[in-house]
This record gives C-alpha cells, sequence and structure tokens, in this order.
C-alpha cells in the first residue's frame, strides 16, 4: 500500500466529499430553487418600483437646467415658445421616425401629435453638475464655448450692425411672426431673442431615461423653432438653433445602487450555498458517527480537510454561478439592466470578471466556514456557532451599500466589504487594480489562515479528551518544543501581519509631519510587527527561535569566505536587479505613474537633509534584519516539509509580493528584481544555515541604494551614473557577472562542512532535557 | 501483536485531575481476542484511544507489531481496523462507496479493494444491499456495513469498541460471529465492553479493568482461580465491593 497522495486519490476524495454534498436535497434546495425563485421575485418587485417612480417622473415635466452663463439669455422664452408650436398640428415639425414608426405599425396617425412632457426651467447657480447628477435637473444647457459664430457673424440686431459685413439673423422671421400674432406680452424685448442664436452644449445622464426624455424634447423644441425660422427664409438656410448633446458619465441613483447590490446578493447567496455543505461535511462527520474512523486512518487530516474544502468551493461556485445565470437572465429578460445601465452591463468580461471574485471571496468564506463548523459537534452547534458569523458577514455587506463609500486601500483589507465594493468598482467600470490587488492578496492570506486554523481544529477535539475541547484548545502553549514552525502558524501570523502592517503603513503619513518621526516610527512598525510578530508566535506556540530563524553564528574559519561572498554579491546582485527591473519595465509591467516618481524625487530630496546614520539604520539595517528574519527565518523554515528548491521559490516570492505593495504607491515593477533578490536570500540562508550572512547582504544592498540616491546628483555630474531607466553599460554587467558567480562560489565554498539544511525535514519535538542536545545535533547536520 | 506497557494518563481540567488510567500493562498475541472489562469510566476507551495513537500518554507505552504508536505515526494506523459503538455511516452514500472510500483512506489500490470488497459482502452478507444507499439501510445491515469497513484494509490488528452496544439479539449474534471470523483470520483482537456475559462468549483472556487500573489479568480459568468466583459479573462485583470497603477504610483512618 502506498501513502502518497496522487491526484488521482485526492481527486476520489474530493468526489466522496462533493457526492455526499450533492445528493443532498438540503443543497439542491439552496443551489437550484433559491436562485429560481429569489431573482424572478426581485425583479418583479424591482420593476414595480421603477415603474412606479418612471410613472411619476415622466409623461408629466422634464427640466431644463440652465447654466449660469446664458442667466441673462432670452433662450427660455424661445423654449417656450418652441413647446408651444410642437401643440399645434399646422406648424409642428414632422419627424420621420415617427412616420416609420406608424408606417410598420400599419397605421398613420391623424391625430395631433403626441404630447410631449413639458419642460420646466431652472437657472443655475453654476454649471450645473451637481444638479444633474443628483435630478433636480434632467439635462443643464450652456453655451458652446467655441461657438465662434454666437453673436459675431449674424445681424443680433440691425441697428446696432455697424458696417460690419454680416447675415441677415435667422430668426428674424420667426421674431416678427410672433411680434404679429402678439404671441407673448409687449413687455418683453422681442429683438433680445436674435441673441439666442447660436450653438448650444446640452449635458445629459448617460443611461439615464428621464435624461434622454429630456434630450429628446429639447430637441424637438429646437426643430420646432428651426422649422418655424426655415419658413421664413427662402434661400441660404441655416438653422439658427444648435445644439450638441454631451452625454455625462454619472450613475443614476439606481444604477449604483444596484452595481453594489448585485455583488451583495451574489455574495450573500453564495455564503448561503457554503453553509450547508460546510456544517455537513464536518459537525456532520461527528453527528453521524464517521469522525472518529475518519481520524484514525492514516492519511493526513489536512488531507481529509482538503478534500471538503474542495467540495466546499464547489458547491458555493456552482451556487454562485446558478445565482450568477439566474441574475443575468432575469435583469436581461425582465429589461432592468438595460434600463439602468444600457447594453454594457451585462456583458461576458465583467460577468466573468465578478464571477473571479466570487471565487476568490468563496476560498475564503468556505475556509472560514470550515474553521467555525470544525469545531462544533453538532449541527445545532455549528448553526449557533454560524448566526454570529453570519450577521458579522452581513454588517460590512451592508456597509458597503452606503452611498460614497469609496474603495480605498483600507478597507481593500476588510474582507467581504473589499469583494463588495471591488465587484460594484467592475460593475460601473471603474475598477482601480492597485486596490484590486490588495484585496485580492488579503483574501487569499486570510483564506490561507482560515483553511490553516480549520485544520488544526478539525478532529481535535474527537481525539483529544473525549469531544470535551473548546476555543481555549486553540490558544493553549503546546507541551512540546519544536525545531520549526508549520505551515498553518505562517498563514496565521501572515494574516495577522500583512493587513496590519498595511494599515499601519497608510496611517503612517498622519501620524506626524515630522519626517525624522515618521521614520523612526516605521522603524519601530518593522520591528514590532515584521519582525516582532512572528518571534513572539515563535515563543508562544514553543518553537526553538535558533532552529527557526537560524541564530546559527557559524564556524570563525567560514566568516572570511562568507564575508567575501557577501561583499561580491552586495557589488553585483543589484546590477542583475536593475536589469530585471528595466526588463519587466520594458515588457510592459508597470504601474509607477509620473507623480509618483515626482513623489519619490521629493522624498529622495527629503532624506538627503537628514542625518545619513538614521538613513542607513531605517532603510538598510531596520529591513534587513526584520525581512531576513521574517522571510529566511519564520516562512523560510515553516516552508520545512517541501524541497528545498520550492521552499527557496515560495519564500521569494512571498517576499517579491510583499514589497509590490507598499503604503500608498503599488510598484508591481519590483516584484520581479526583489523575488530575485529573494531567491539570492533564501539561497544563501539555506546553504550557509545562518541568518547573518543575508542580513549582512541586505544591508549592504540597500546600503548601496540610499548611497546612489543620495550621491547621485554629484556622480552624474562625474558622468558615471546612467540615467533612470536605461541599461548599465556592458562592462558593467561583465564585471557584475563575475562578481556574482564568484560571490556565489565564495558562499558555496566557505559552507562546507556547515550546518546546510536540506529540505524536507521531518520535524519531531523535542523530548524534555533534550534542547541542548538537539541543538548541538542540528549545528552538525 | 499489541502491547501495552504501563500506560499512565490524566486529564487536568481547570480545577481537578482525572486519573484516567494508573500504568495498566497486558499483551495481546496473534490470533488472540483479549476482553478489556469494565464499567462506564473504567479507562477503556483511553486505552483504546493510546492504542490507536489518539492521545500521547504521560508515561509508558503501546505497541503494535513492534512499532511504538504516536499521532504521527501512519504505519501503525495502517495496522489497525477501529470499529466503535459511536460509529455511522454516510446516509447519501451507498454503501459500496462508502467502503471504497475507506479503503482509499487507507491507500488501498483499487483493484484490491474491489476484491476485498466482494469477499468481505459475502462474509459479512451485505451482497443484497450493497449498492442502497446507506440512509436506506437497517439498523443491523449498518452494523454489517461498520464491521466490513474496519477490515477493508487487511489490519493485522482489531480494536472493538463496545461493539453490540444498540444492538438487538441478530445483530449481536452478527458481532459475535465477526469476532470469531476474525479469530480465524488471525488477528489480534481487543474487545472494549461492558457486556462481561457476551465477553464470555468469545475472549481468549480478559482485562478487569476499573477506575484506570488493570485488577486482573488471564484467562478466564486464571481469574476464577484468583478472585474464587465463577463469572465474570460475580468476579466484578466483588472487585467493586472491595474497592468500596478499601476506599471507606481510607477515609476512616484519620479519625481513628
Amino acid at each position: 500500500m502506498s501513502d502518497r497522495i496522487t491526484l488521482a486519490r485526492m481527486a476520489r476524495l474530493c468526489l466522496k466529499e462533493l457526492r455526499e454534498s450533492l445528493r443532498d436535497r438540503r443543497t439542491i434546495v439552496t443551489l437550484v430553487l433559491m436562485p429560481l425563485l429569489v431573482y424572478p421575485l426581485l425583479s418583479l418587485v424591482l420593476n414595480r418600483v421603477l415603474l412606479s417612480d418612471a410613472g411619476t417622473k415622466t409623461g408629466t415635466f422634464v427640466t431644463f437646467g440652465i447654466g449660469h452663463e446664458l442667466r441673462d439669455s432670452p433662450l427660455p422664452i424661445l423654449l417656450e415658445i418652441g413647446y408651444s408650436q410642437l401643440g399645434m398640428r399646422e406648424t409642428a415639425p414632422v419627424f420621420l421616425e415617427e412616420i416609420v414608426d406608424d408606417l410598420r405599425r400599419g397605421q398613420v396617425q391623424e391625430a395631433s401629435p403626441p404630447a410631449l412632457p413639458r419642460p420646466q426651467i431652472i437657472m443655475l447657480a453654476d454649471n450645473g453638475r451637481d444638479a444633474l447628477r443628483d435630478g433636480t435637473v434632467d439635462i443643464v444647457i450652456s453655451r458652446q464655448s467655441s461657438d465662434s459664430q454666437s453673436d459675431s457673424d449674424f445681424d443680433s440686431d440691425a441697428p446696432r450692425a455697424t458696417g460690419r459685413t454680416s447675415r441677415p439673423n435667422p430668426l428674424r422671421p420667426l421674431v416678427d411672426a410672433i411680434r404679429a400674432n402678439n404671441q407673448v406680452t409687449a413687455a418683453v424685448d422681442l429683438d433680445q431673442l436674435l441673441d439666442v442664436v447660436g450653438t448650444y452644449r446640452v449635458r445629459y445622464r448617460d443611461r439615464d431615461a428621464q435624461s434622454e426624455r429630456a434630450l429628446q424634447v429639447l430637441e424637438r423644441i429646437m426643430a420646432a423653432v428651426n422649422l418655424d425660422s426655415m419658413r421664413g427664409i427662402v434661400a441660404g438656410y441655416e438653422p439658427p438653433l444648435r445644439i450638441e448633446a454631451t452625454p455625462v458619465a454619472m450613475q443614476a441613483n439606481y444604477a449604483e445602487l444596484l452595481a453594489t447590490m448585485i455583488p451583495l446578493v451574489l455574495v450573500l447567496m453564495t455564503m448561503a450555498g457554503a453553509v450547508y455543505p460546510a456544517i455537513d461535511l464536518t459537525a456532520g462527520e461527528r453527528e453521524r458517527g464517521t469522525m472518529e474512523a475518519l481520524i484514525v486512518s492514516p492519511t493526513p487530516t489536512s488531507v481529509l480537510l482538503l478534500a471538503k474544502y474542495s467540495a466546499v468551493v464547489t458547491v458555493a461556485l456552482l451556487t454562485a454561478l446558478a445565482n450568477l445565470a439566474a441574475m443575468s437572465v432575469t435583469l436581461w429578460a425582465s429589461g432592468i439592466g438595460k434600463l439602468l445601465f444600457g447594453d454594457g452591463l451585462l456583458s461576458t468580461g465583467v460577468i466573468g470578471t465578478v464571477l473571479a471574485l466570487l471565487v476568490l471571496f468563496t476560498m475564503f468564506f468556505a475556509a472560514l466556514l470550515l474553521a467555525v463548523t470544525s469545531f462544533a459537534k453538532s449541527f445545532k452547534e455549528a448553526q449557533a456557532y454560524l448566526i454570529p458569523l453570519m450577521l458579522l458577514a452581513l454588517t460590512p455587506g451592508v456597509m458597503s451599500l452606503m452611498p460614497g463609500l469609496k474603495f480605498t486601500g483600507l478597507l481593500a483589507t476588510v474582507p467581504l466589504v473589499n469583494i463588495v465594493l471591488l465587484a460594484r468598482q467592475v460593475l460601473v467600470g471603474a475598477a482601480e487594480w492597485n486596490t484590486a490587488l490588495v484585496a485580492v492578496i488579503c483574501n487569499s492570506i486570510y483564506a490561507l489562515a482560515a483553511l490553516a486554523v480549520a485544520s488544526r481544529l478539525f478532529g481535535s477535539d474527537a481525539s483529544m479528551q473525549g469531544s470535551q475541547g473548546s476555543w481555549r484548545d486553540l490558544m493553549l502553549r503546546p507541551l512540546e518544543w519544536r525545531r520549526y514552525p508549520s505551515l498553518d502558524q505562517m498563514a496565521l501570523t501572515m494574516s495577522a501581519m500583512f493587513p496590519l502592517y498595511f494599515i499601519a503603513s497608510s496611517l503612517l503619513p498622519s501620524l506626524s509631519r515630522d519626517l525624522s518621526t515618521k521614520l523612526w516610527i516605521s522603524a519601530g512598525v518593522s520591528f514590532g510587527l515584521i519582525l516582532g510578530l512572528p518571534v513572539w508566535v515563535a515563543w508562544y506556540r514553543r518553537i526553538r527561535w535558533d532552529t527557526t530563524f537560524r541564530l546559527t553564528a557559524g564556524r570563525p574559519g567560514q566568516w572570511p569566505l562568507w564575508l567575501l561572498g557577501v561583499v561580491l554579491l552586495g557589488g553585483s546582485a543589484w546590477m542583475l536587479a536593475h536589469e530585471i527591473f528595466i526588463a519587466a519595465q520594458s515588457m510592459g509591467v508597470g504601474t509607477i505613474k509620473l507623480e509618483h516618481l515626482k513623489q519619490v524625487a521629493e522624498f529622495k530630496d527629503q532624506l538627503a537633509r537628514l542625518p545619513w546614520g538614521l538613513v542607513l539604520f531605517v532603510f538598510a539595517l531596520t529591513p534587513a534584519v526584520c525581512e531576513e528574519g521574517l522571510f529566511r527565518g519564520f516562512i523560510l523554515s515553516s516552508l520545512h516539509r517541501y524541497t528545498t528548491s520550492w521552499a527557496i521559490i515560495v519564500s521569494a516570492v512571498l517576499f517579491g509580493l510583499m514589497h509590490v505593495l507598499t503604503s500608498n504607491v503599488l510598484a508591481v515593477e519590483r516584484f520581479l528584481p526583489t523575488t530575485f533578490m529573494g531567491l539570492l536570500l533564501a539561497w544563501v540562508a539555506l546553504r550557509t544555515g545562518s541568518l547573518w550572512p543575508g542580513v549582512l547582504l541586505h544591508a549592504q544592498q540597500n546600503g548601496i541604494q540610499q548611497s546612489a540616491s543620495r550621491v547621485e546628483a554629484q556622480v552624474k555630474q562625474w558622468h558615471i551614473l546612467v540615467e533612470e531607466g536605461q541599461h548599465l553599460p556592458a562592462l558593467w554587467l561583465a564585471v557584475g557577472g563575475i562578481m556574482f558567480v564568484a560571490g556565489c562560489g565564495a558562499i558555496w565554498w566557505g559552507s562546507r562542512g556547515s550546518p546546510r539544511v536540506s529540505y524536507p525535514v521531518e520535524d519531531v519535538p523535542y523530548e524534555a532535557g533534550e534542547h541542548v542536545a538537539a541543538s548541538r545535533v542540528y549545528n552538525q547536520a | 501483536m499489541i502491547v501495552a506497557s504501563n500506560l499512565v494518563k490524566n486529564f487536568r481540567w481547570s480545577c481537578r485531575t482525572t486519573h484516567a488510567l494508573r500504568g495498566i500493562s497486558f499483551g495481546v498475541p496473534a490470533g488472540e481476542v483479549f476482553g478489556l472489562l469494565g464499567p462506564n469510566g473504567a479507562g477503556k476507551t483511553t486505552t483504546l484511544r493510546i492504542i490507536m495513537g489518539l492521545l500521547r500518554p504521560d508515561a509508558g507505552y503501546a505497541e503494535i507489531g513492534g512499532t511504538r504508536t504516536s499521532p504521527n505515526s501512519a504505519a501503525v494506523r495502517s495496522s489497525i481496523g477501529m470499529v466503535s459503538t459511536n460509529d455511522g455511516v454516510y446516509p447519501w452514500l451507498t454503501a459500496r462507496e462508502m467502503l471504497m472510500y475507506f479503503a482509499d483512506l487507507y491507500s488501498v489500490p483499487l483493484d484490491v479493494a474491489r476484491e476485498r470488497l466482494d469477499r468481505l459482502s459475502e462474509q459479512l452478507q451485505i451482497s443484497s444491499f450493497l449498492n442502497q444507499r446507506c440512509c436506506t439501510l437497517s439498523t443491523g445491515q449498518k452494523q454489517r456495513v461498520i464491521l466490513a469497513r474496519g477490515l477493508m484494509h487487511d489490519p493485522p490488528v482489531m480494536l472493538l469498541d463496545e461493539p453490540t452496544r444498540g444492538l438487538d439479539v441478530v445483530g449481536s449474534q452478527t458481532v459475535f460471529e465477526f469476532i470469531s471470523h476474525l479469530k480465524q483470520l488471525g488477528k489480534a483482537v481487543l474487545l472494549s465492553t461492558h457486556r462481561l456475559d457476551e465477553a464470555e462468549r468469545v475472549c481468549d483472556r480478559f482485562g478487569l479493568l476499573h477506575q484506570g487500573e488493570l485488577m486482573y489479568a488471564g484467562s478466564l480459568e486464571e481469574i476464577r482461580r484468583s478472585t474464587g468466583q465463577r463469572h465474570l459479573t460475580e468476579m466484578f462485583l466483588s472487585i467493586m465491593r472491595g474497592n468500596q470497603q478499601s476506599a471507606s477504610q481510607e477515609g476512616a483512618c484519620p479519625t481513628a
């Protein structure tokens, strides 16, 4: 019998869990019946609301806002006259599309033209953008700024036309006719109307029925006025009033609300879909009496849990897919989607992106559910645990419905809120991918952490103390000391550290105005979180510091070669990192904007004014100690069950990711060079078996960068340094390459006979009194 | 095959300590059925959990086939088949699917598992409902499926934790036949029960466990000679009475 977990075996284990869930009619109810019922009902309600609302707004009047620059213009009078013309059969313009529509329907309307909504005119104090946004007006009419014809070419007023070559005002016949027919009161100076001639800019809300209706009314009024004028002109007809309509991209309230509601409803339905399988596959095992048989099998608990996790994620995703399909069909069939969003909303790309976000959310939430339900001994107990969790999950969900809530970096770290807000951004086409990346990484880390907790809880109290365990068991310090942290301990530590560090970095600028104070605080945060947290976790969980953080000093005879290696690598690795950075930029991987570069330049200027020692402490020594402790100590040690290559790659990728996400600037270009440095530093740590050569190399690397930027201006005068964003000279690269190889060789050679660690390593607990002996064994391994 | 040597286990609660095992030792060779007998709370299940490697003893050790048991020992777990009174079935899986799933958990190759399933279904007479979902099976049928589950990986050691609790006469008879069958197969069987009459029928040797101590261990004849009682029930009652008397004497000492 082979105990290896093959892919086929894993697939069979997952299939069993899936089969068990999908055969249960309770799963089917959530999966199939709920989407079939909920969305049509929702659409009915929404339709009713929209129709009743639309009924009150359309058909009676539309509101025109007149821009502040037209405050003294007699345009409103002309619009009134135009509207009255529309009501008269003899004078109303004939619209081609109406005739075509009538012909299609096989009937030609002989009656009077259909009554259009009456325009209400509001004079605005500003450009009207806010009034347009909040619905006070349906369109905003303003003077076209580039309109050169407005007053200059036309003879606006005969007495005033002195000696200038001008054409007759096209409104003159209309004005004369009005005067003749006595249509307006004598108090109005009709000649003023001649000033109205020109091109107008009309802004309307994009994809808003009421706003588009108002525009249509305006167009017809204009057409009526123009037609009347044309009747009086024999030759050289030119419409006196012209408009240029501009849609303004602002979501109507409904669209924004729906854009938030759709992901929220989808998230809630996905949660509902995941709940039952999660309970059934964990607490259900206990209730059925199958848990102990599972736990006594030689299959590791983590594999059992992974199979269950896959099943819960699959069922939840099927639920999400069913819900997304039902929602899309409902929105499409009911016409609500088109009414509120136009044609763009339900594109395949948008649906695909929302689905991808749901996958991400499901992976997190399924892990969270399993962590909670793994602890319950029965269905009832699991439900009791889940009710507060669901309420807790609802709070940020409902919070995301708040209008005007912006998707900031801070909110990107809050689970559930980040997915709902990100999906909202995707739906309205305004996703920013730096915050999106933060949300994605945060969710992945949370999912890992929740899974780690679940694997510790699953089956734990079935084996311990006759099912009498409590949450305290999680927090109890173990009795045995171990050499390395486990993967779940690493995931949990990272899940706490990452958001905390992100929040601390975001808050840093507001803490103090003084740069040196900020730098001290930043160093304190690094020591407290990046180094302090793993050190505390290791102490609390009784994981030895010396083995985890590689606190071996090495033999004195090894240090000359190690130092030589560090100096050679430090002097050359930055060149390779620079070339990788340039290559990444040339491949189009780049998000740093010009303003960020300006900020960096300003920051460099500010740093140049600070004491050199402080800058080196904060930017060279602090990251070297803290990041080496975390990445080459805690994280690399937690990967001891994997092969050496995998451990190096995973720790380097995590190192690269951490550097991509700085406080405000997302620098994707930094990923490849920092990952390269992570690979190098992890190799050095494993090869030497000590943290210290890596700390020196890291500090040297950062120190070179800081020194280079400090003396940049001076060195540029000597034409030694190349400009930013350019390749290094070939000679430099050749020398750098040789130094790099020689540096690696020195490290390699100097580490012969040292406690080199070759993964995978089985971590066995220390027996009492074994500490010293084990440490010696490790050092001689 | 099974060795328990001076097992000690204490459970510490916030305000008290329960001495679950106070240094018990016994051995079960291959082809023997050893009955671990005792009232509720005597320490039977704790002993089984230590042997399975689910619990680490505070002192002493347990071995299966010469390998010490520990929570991380997959080899020991592969050598043990476990059937407990609380065992259940997966209601939505068929009996075949469930048994094949457990074969997978023990890394039994598919073709071997199929062959073994055919043999076991004949021996335990489960062929007729092998393709039925477990939720449709009767209690006795479920019990037979559970017994088959314990043998799907053909372990040399079987641990049975009160396997007849809640079963009627017919169900209990199936279990007895199953135990006899295990004995024929040369497996070392550790049967934990408080049903002394049943133990008398199937066990070769006995261990009488009371309050975490193994009071007597040996064949029925040996225990009869030691206790002077004919039946296990009488032996147990005398042990318990003796304990109560000594406890009252100990309690009387300070005032004497």
